[in-house]
């Protein structure tokens, strides 16, 4: 039997004093007095209760009971130590869940060192390209500056050179203020060096032009005396064609003369042929004599044909001037007077001919039978041509026709 | 053990009674509760059918050192305060055991159940008539007042 005060909760031992009340609840003594202190009244059922009403109650407990007692109060013990032993466990697991917290939290946190660290990583590596990159700018900068003092240097030297142009193209005035306003012995000094240097150049350069002056006089001199000899040369030339044309007007006098003795010629054709062509002759000889500048060569082409053309070729030229050739055959150049005295030449020859022809056809009766293979040359005497054999037949049949229809126009005339 | 004082004991064998047996809609931690046995907080819900049904409750306990001959000094906490015709809205409540009816036979469990029955026999939610008065007026512990109790329905 397991009795508890509702007071305390601790259950009624044999040791304990237990007291009840008039309306039969069973308490330790000490706690229902000091209930009793408050208020007059029953913990359970509100009865009214005073100290004089409790009195005290003797349970009689049997030997077995005790060890039944001391295994309740056992009993009680490990329900106790069972609660405080799942409080522990609750406390176990508040803890247990804590730590993982914990842990959860400080893998983050590592993760985030983690990150951080490489970040700091790519950061100290961006500072030391940075670095190298600020190295390299100063370096530029350096080369920069002096770039800057050389150009410095340079501008000063250029001002110098440009003073010194200034010396050697400005007039003297303008020299003397410059010199006057540099204080600088050093740029004095190569102003002074500068001056002399062009000083000696010009000097050498007026002993050259002298010299040259010299040679230009000395050639000067030559192309006069050339010039002298030329017109000496030129008024010599004035007068040979003055002699040229005192010539020229002479041989048209001698050339009226050849024309009335031709007509004379003509008038006394009958006479022997011979006399005349000799005369003729004659007359060409002396023409010949007098116009010595002219020569005159004429060659006569003799064909096989029975009317015997002939071609008269001449060539005039003055052997003091003209240096050209001349064939016998082609003219290359005629001067003006040549012109004349050829177109002269060429009427008296053609004249002769024709009156010579004419003469012939016009006393046909006087004509002698002539062989068909002589020719006459023109000049009153005659040759036989050499008849070589052709080849081809049809040449001959057409040569044969020829020969027929000339003799039948002269057996007509 | 041997060693705790007689209120410390009783109020050690209630918690484990409490926590190992709670009535329904009734609910201690004892975790909280085993740092420091002199004040409980109680957590509570509206029992089912009733205007309270689906809420939450805070109930705090002080304890005496004269425990159980002295009441437990009992007040709703928190967010959410029951509206009661004998709840204050600063969690005073108007219950004769606390008090002038409080008995040493009585227990955390006992005052829990008589709160349950207080709430649950509400028919119409309303706070107490001098409720704005007493709030302005009150002292802090509610065993100070002096109450006058009318409504033996409860």
């Amino acid at each position: 039997m397991k009795i508890t005060c509702v007071i305390c909760c601790d259950p009624l031992t044999p040791s304990d004093d237990v007291f009840y009340t008039p309306c039969g609840h069973v308490f330790h003594f000490s706690c229902i007095v000091k209930w009793l202190e408050r208020s007059k009244s029953c913990p359970q059922c509100r009865e009214k209760v005073t100290e004089t009403k409790i009195h005290r109650i003797y349970f009689n407990y049997s030997d077995t009971n005790v060890p039944v007692e001391s295994s309740s109060s056992l009993q009680e013990r490990v329900e106790n130590l069972k609660f405080q032993i799942m409080l522990k466990e609750n406390d176990i697991k508040h803890y247990t869940s804590k730590a993982a917290t914990l842990e959860h939290q400080t893998s983050g946190l590592r993760k985030e060192v983690r990150k951080l660290e490489s970040e700091m990583l790519q950061k100290d590596s961006a500072i030391y390209a940075l670095q190298k990159q600020i190295n390299y700018l100063k370096q530029q900068n350096e080369e920069a500056e002096a770039a800057k003092k050389q150009a410095a240097v340079l501008k000063r030297k250029l001002e110098e050179l440009r003073s010194v142009q200034v010396i050697l193209d400005a007039p003297a005035e303008e020299v003397d203020e410059i010199i006057a306003n540099t204080k600088n012995p050093a740029s004095l000094a190569t102003y002074i060096c500068v001056i002399k240097r062009e000083l000696t150049s010009s000097s050498n350069k007026c002993r050259e032009l002298r010299t040259t002056a010299k040679k230009l006089q000395q050639d000067l001199t030559k192309v006069s005396l050339e010039r002298n000899f030329l017109n000496d040369e030129h008024s010599k030339r004035m007068q040979l064609q003055e002699d040229y044309a005192i010539c020229e007007s002479e041989k048209m006098a001698l050339q009226q003369k050849c024309a009335e003795l031709e007509a004379v010629i003509s008038n006394c054709s009958s006479f022997n042929k011979s006399n005349d062509s000799n005369r003729l002759s004659i007359e060409s000889n002396t023409q010949r004599e007098d116009t010595s500048r002219i020569s005159l060569s004429s060659s006569v082409e003799k064909k096989n044909s029975d009317d015997s053309v002939i071609f008269v070729s001449y060539s005039v030229s003055e052997p003091s001037r003209s240096t050209e050739n001349v064939n016998n055959s082609q003219v290359k150049s005629i001067g003006v007077p040549t012109l004349k005295a050829q177109h002269s030449q060429r009427h008296k020859n053609s004249g002769f001919s024709i009156l010579a022809k004419k003469s012939r056809i016009s006393h046909p009766s006087n004509t002698r039978v002539i062989p068909e293979d002589i020719t006459y040359n023109g000049f009153g005497g005659h040759s036989k041509s050499d008849n070589f054999p052709t080849s081809s037949s049809g040449t001959k049949q057409k040569k044969l026709n020829d020969f027929r229809k000339s003799k039948k126009l002269k057996l007509d005339n | 053990m041997a060693a705790m004082s007689p209120s410390k004991r009783r109020l050690q064998r209630e918690l484990m009674s409490l926590v190992r047996e709670p009535p329904p809609g009734v609910f201690v931690d004892g975790d909280e509760v085993g740092q420091n046995l002199t004040q409980w907080i109680v957590h509570m819900e509206g029992a089912k059918g009733t205007l309270y049904e689906g809420e939450q409750f805070q109930l705090q306990f002080k304890f005496s050192s004269k425990y159980p001959f002295d009441s437990p000094e009992v007040t709703f906490i928190g967010g959410n305060i029951p509206v009661h015709p004998h709840v204050y809205s600063n969690g005073h409540i108007c219950l004769s055991i606390l008090t002038d009816d409080w008995s040493p036979a009585l227990s955390v469990q006992s005052v829990c159940l008589s709160i349950v029955s207080m709430l649950s026999s509400c028919k119409e939610k309303k706070r107490p008539p001098d409720n704005s008065f007493y709030v302005k007026t009150c002292n802090k512990n509610p065993k100070k007042t002096k109450w006058s109790y009318h409504d033996d329905s409860v």
